[in-house]
């Protein structure tokens, strides 16, 4: 607990001074098991502690496994227009950052885990995603229909809303392909970058992938619209947070990464990747529709 | 971006005629102004929404539009010395002071512009800036993005729900995370359309909350008159959308109510949409009143007030006035039920105090309470019984 005298959640004299704001702290949080057809994904996290107690956490069942115990699968994420992709969301907490006697809440962090695969009606079959040559298409093929197709309308709508990925960074403390890196929201020219989702993604199953993301809000800013405090705390909380990140593979799992292995020898995704080309209304990707993207998937592999 | 008054005496030969050549009324600025005033029509020429405002609303002025119910231009509370007038015009990001001089001709004497005027998409502002925010579910479905609109409008789809948050609120995400779940009440049970295309948010940027108790005339708000104007301009351009339902959240109903007053001042309507208050911080009555204006499709249900006495009075008061319109879907039997409801909103805590303070005075009153709520329920029974007997007979 952090110290409730000094950092209360209570705003009565608002400031946007520089200050360092304080929120939950990480020491004895508990460790969040996710279970995965088989495989278990740990996280460890504070408790949920939101700014505006509207904003509800999500938690799933201890024991539960989204992927063997859901009748109907994963739902179709209808708020990507493409709908290609079946995402649930395992896990998601807010956590509020105060500054000092009763100055207001200075940001907030919100981290997610979502397990993430084809829709029914786009399936890819015969493919495995531990092959970290397809993990890449299809990661390159989720962020065009996540971001890509977004725009500033009307006048605007060959300027794209986000760019990205930047900062591409792959890992290897996981035993599957994994990488992070941050989507960026854009203006007119791509001077006027800001963070916004900060994502790492990894694959637990031939055709299910996990997608973790962090977001860090920002509330208190001074007249020019710049941070008027040190953000090291959010950023603190949220690298603990995806240190703590685990992944142990079920036995289905590891044979096919043990077969993956034996066909294409190491397990990294490339080092570099270059932002893509968007919107995809202006620059569309070159294989679309489910058939073609097959068969360059295949030809990948 | 301001200039300071020039200590001559102002007059038509040191003023340059911007506007009301032709016609109307001759509108000029002090020659310090000028080259602001025609950035200001560059960008506006150049499609910037606000520019395009500011220009249309300035060059507006030509036809005197200073009646008492104008929103975004107010006389300045004393009287300068002189004969000259002085007011106020309040609109998105810029606030000018208009000097009407005796002979009916106004002056511009100062433009003060937001920092950020003219940059639309600066990565700092976008989040805090006044306007129209296109809102969605973010990643993993599990709270709001909000992403600014550059041109102020809608989203033309028929049934879109354009939520107007208060002020408050630093960021247009956080507005949209806390205003969101109160306007999606409006749609009850059936929220699946804002869950897959997102909904409109009406953000105003500011320190305090608008409106309250003390301040619950909407039309005496200061700080959400340039935020009304920008919402005034994006529900005439929505006039073709169908369907499109304007929710306020708490204070939101200044802005709200403001721009409905602008645009029953220029005499539009707009009988396609529907407006709901969400505990609305000003007075819902007054809002009314201008819905039945703008010939607005009211529900049977028109502003939810909480526990708020002064909202269930301010609702009552307009009852009369909506069982006359024939367009109004509230009848005699609505009113029942809202009376009854209402009588039991006050009573119960008029109970419960009765039952806490004691005493026999006391619990008398506490006993009407009761009698009033217990009245309320039967009703709702009965209501419910002839309901089940009308169906069954098929009458």
């Amino acid at each position: 607990m952090r110290n409730f005298i000094k950092y209360p959640p209570i705003e009565w004299r608002k400031r946007h001074e520089s200050t360092v704001p304080a929120g939950p702290f990480f020491t004895g949080a508990p460790t969040i098991p996710l279970y995965l057809a088989g495989s278990k994904v740990c996280i460890t996290a504070p408790r949920h502690s939101p700014r505006r107690s509207v904003c509800k956490q999500k938690s799933t069942y201890p024991g539960y496994d989204v992927l063997r115990d859901s009748p109907a699968g994963l739902h179709t994420d209808l708020t990507m227009p493409s709908r290609r992709w079946g995402v649930a969301c395992l896990f998601a907490r807010r956590w509020a950052f105060y500054g000092p006697w009763m100055s207001g809440c200075k940001g907030e962090l919100h981290a997610s885990v979502a397990v993430i695969g084809r829709s029914d009606e786009h399936p890819l079959p015969d493919i495995s995603f531990f092959n970290p040559k397809v993990f890449e298409t299809l990661i390159m093929h989720y962020l065009n229909d996540r971001y890509g197709y977004e725009n500033w309308e009307g006048h605007h709508s060959h300027v794209p809303r986000y760019h990205g990925p930047v900062d591409w960074k792959i890992h290897r403390h996981l035993p599957v392909p994994s990488a992070s890196f941050k989507i960026c929201g854009r203006g007119e020219s791509l001077r006027d970058l800001y963070l916004r989702d900060y994502l790492f993604v990894f694959p637990v199953s031939d055709q299910y992938f996990v997608e973790v993301c962090f977001i860090q809000d920002f509330y208190s800013r001074d007249k020019k619209g710049n941070l008027a405090f040190d953000k090291t705390p959010i950023q603190e909380l949220q690298d603990k947070i995806f240190r703590s990140i685990t992944l142990e593979l079920g036995p289905e799992a590891q044979a096919s990464v043990e077969k993956v292995k034996s066909k294409v020898g190491s397990l990294h995704m490339c080092k570099d990747f270059a932002p893509l080309k968007w919107p995809t209304n202006i620059y569309p990707p070159e294989a679309s529709g489910s058939p073609e993207i097959r068969q360059a998937l295949r030809n990948d592999a | 971006m301001s200039a300071p008054i020039s200590s001559q005496p102002l007059s038509p030969q040191n003023t340059s005629l911007i506007a009301g050549q032709s016609s109307g009324k001759p509108i000029r600025c002090i020659p310090e102004l000028k080259p602001v005033y025609l950035q200001l029509q560059k960008a506006a020429h150049r499609n910037h929404h606000w520019a395009r405002i500011a220009v249309k609303e300035l060059n507006a002025l030509t036809t005197g539009m200073l009646g008492k119910n104008n929103v975004y231009v107010r006389p300045e509370s004393r009287r300068s010395s002189g004969g000259s007038e002085k007011y106020y015009v309040f609109l998105p990001g810029l606030k000018a002071t208009v000097v009407r001089w005796p002979n009916d001709q106004f002056c511009i004497t100062e433009l003060v512009l937001d920092d950020n005027y003219y940059h639309t998409h600066r990565s700092g502002q976008e989040q805090t800036r006044l306007g129209t925010y296109r809102a969605k579910l973010g990643p993993n479905n599990s709270s709001w993005h909000t992403q600014y609109v550059e041109d102020g409008q809608v989203s033309p789809i028929s049934g879109r729900l354009v939520t107007v948050a208060d002020s408050h609120y630093e960021t247009a995400n956080d507005a949209a995370n806390y205003s969101i779940a109160g306007a999606m009440t409006f749609l009850g049970k059936n929220t699946i359309s804002v869950r897959i295309d997102g909904c409109d948010l009406h953000f105003t940027p500011g320190n305090k909350r608008l409106g309250s108790l003390v301040c619950y005339d909407p039309i005496t708000v200061d700080s959400s008159r340039a935020s009304a104007v920008h919402l005034a301009a994006t529900m005439e351009q929505a006039r073709k959308v169908r369907s499109v339902a304007w929710v306020a959240d708490f204070g939101g109903s200044a802005v709200l109510t403001q721009a409905m007053q602008i645009l029953a001042n220029k005499g539009v309507t707009l009988p396609d949409h529907t407006v709901y208050f969400y505990r609305p911080r000003t007075s819902p009555a007054k809002a009314l009143k201008l819905a039945h204006q703008l010939k607005l499709s009211v529900n049977k249900n028109f502003a939810d007030t909480g526990l708020s006495a002064r909202g269930a009075l301010s609702q009552f008061s307009v009852a009369g006035r909506r069982m006359n319109n024939k367009n109004d879907l509230y009848d005699r039997n609505e009113h029942a039920t809202a009376w009854l409801k209402g009588a039991i909103s006050i009573s119960t805590p008029i109970g419960v105090a009765a039952a806490v303070v004691g005493g026999p005075a006391m619990v008398m009153l506490g006993s009407i309470a009761t009698a009033i709520g217990g009245v309320g329920v039967s009703y709702a029974v009965g209501q419910s019984v002839a309901q089940d007997v009308r169906r069954r007979f098929k009458l």
